[in-house]
């Protein structure tokens, strides 16, 4: 029987899920933020690493690749969600976003007033347009970390296999002269 | 085998294609934001933002605006594209095994060293310290990546023969 692939994804999702929630749900704790695409990549690895733990053979680089990419993916889905339900309780209005927007700009000091501006307006149109731009943010954000937890589990494969000896391989014409290959030989089957 | 060998430079080519046009995005914002296309600079920002905390006191500056990233993950790319141009100098893009996993720890030392002394205010970290040893990580990690990549390609183009 085939290992499942989703259930380590998913336990590596969620745990990476929970990680990169942390800045959202304590401010204060934004250094784990620090780490950037290193989670992403050690989310797809770990995910690996479950999943070879539970085969006996060579694990292959598309299959870590696919467990990867699944396990990106849930991290994203998990911290977008822990975001939006934080997002509940903050409720925050249309305006209260622009200003801590044009607070961002103005703390940044290569920005001139003509410029903030400018960004002022794309935000607004942002503003004006949330859940198209919601879906937008979050379909990219599937993708880049879909895409980096394929890397960390592409990169995690060629770890996790040494020592693994794949199986030995059926001698030649097995199971061809019969057809089906060797039958049970119990009374009644 | 020499069909082999075209696909595994092909692949090859391609990763070092992507990581050009990676390292090209990164400084397309401060690019956009210095002739006012502003809206693109927002948009590939807000790209990178998923990887990368994009701090304006922690990234480097061209046409006086921040890059895409900052000086860490700066570094890291970099020397990805670094690493990558050399690669065939180094290695055959035929082998597919990975060098020894105790290289890659090497590679990341310098930049786990950096980041915990810095986070623990033992040693400060600056700019330099940050781009270049992440520069050293990404020169690592691209021995690990293109032959894990060119794998994947054999595999998945083996998988869709048998289809």
């Amino acid at each position: 029987m085939e290992e499942s692939k989703f259930k380590p994804a998913l336990i590596s999702g969620v745990i990476f899920g929970i990680l990169l929630s942390i800045p959202i749900i304590i401010p204060k704790l934004s250094i784990a933020n620090c780490l950037c695409c290193g989670w992403l990549l050690a989310c797809g690895a770990v995910a690996v690493k479950i999943y070879s733990n539970n085969i006996q053979v060579p694990l292959k680089t598309s299959q870590a690749a696919l467990v990867g990419l699944i396990a990106g993916a849930t991290a994203d889905i998990f911290c977008t969600m822990v975001s939006k339900f934080v997002g509940l309780f903050r409720s925050v209005s249309t305006e209260e976003m622009r200003i801590t927007f044009r607070q961002a700009f103005e703390q940044q000091p290569t920005l001139n007033a003509e410029q903030i501006d400018q960004y002022m307006k794309i935000v607004d149109i942002f503003l004006n347009h949330q859940i198209a731009f919601g879906i937008l943010f979050f379909l990219i954000g599937i993708i880049m970390a879909s895409g980096f937890g394929a890397l960390g589990g592409v990169i995690a494969s060629s770890f996790f296999n040494k020592g693994k000896t794949p199986p030995p391989t059926p001698p030649y014409g097995y199971g061809q002269s019969f057809g089906e290959g060797p039958k049970s030989s119990y009374p009644g089957n | 085998m020499l069909k082999q060998k075209n696909a595994a430079k092909l692949v090859y080519l391609l990763i070092l294609l992507l990581v050009i046009g990676w390292n090209i995005a990164i400084i397309v914002p401060s690019y956009c934001e210095s002739n006012g296309s502003y809206l693109s600079a927002f948009l590939v920002r807000k790209i990178f933002s998923y990887i990368c905390h994009q701090k304006t006191e922690r990234s480097f500056f061209i046409w006086n605006a921040p890059l895409a990233v900052c000086a860490r993950c700066s570094g890291i790319y970099i020397g990805l594209l670094i690493g990558s141009l050399f690669y065939p100098l180094i290695r055959s893009y035929q082998d597919t095994n990975s060098p020894p996993r105790i290289y890659l720890i090497i590679a990341f030392l310098p930049t786990t060293l950096d980041f915990s002394l810095g986070m623990l205010h033992i040693l400060e970290n600056t700019h330099f310290s940050r781009a270049l040893t992440g520069l050293i990580a990404g020169i690592g990690l691209a021995f690990y990546l293109i032959p894990a990549i060119v794998n994947l390609f054999e595999e998945l183009n083996l998988w869709f023969r048998n289809q």
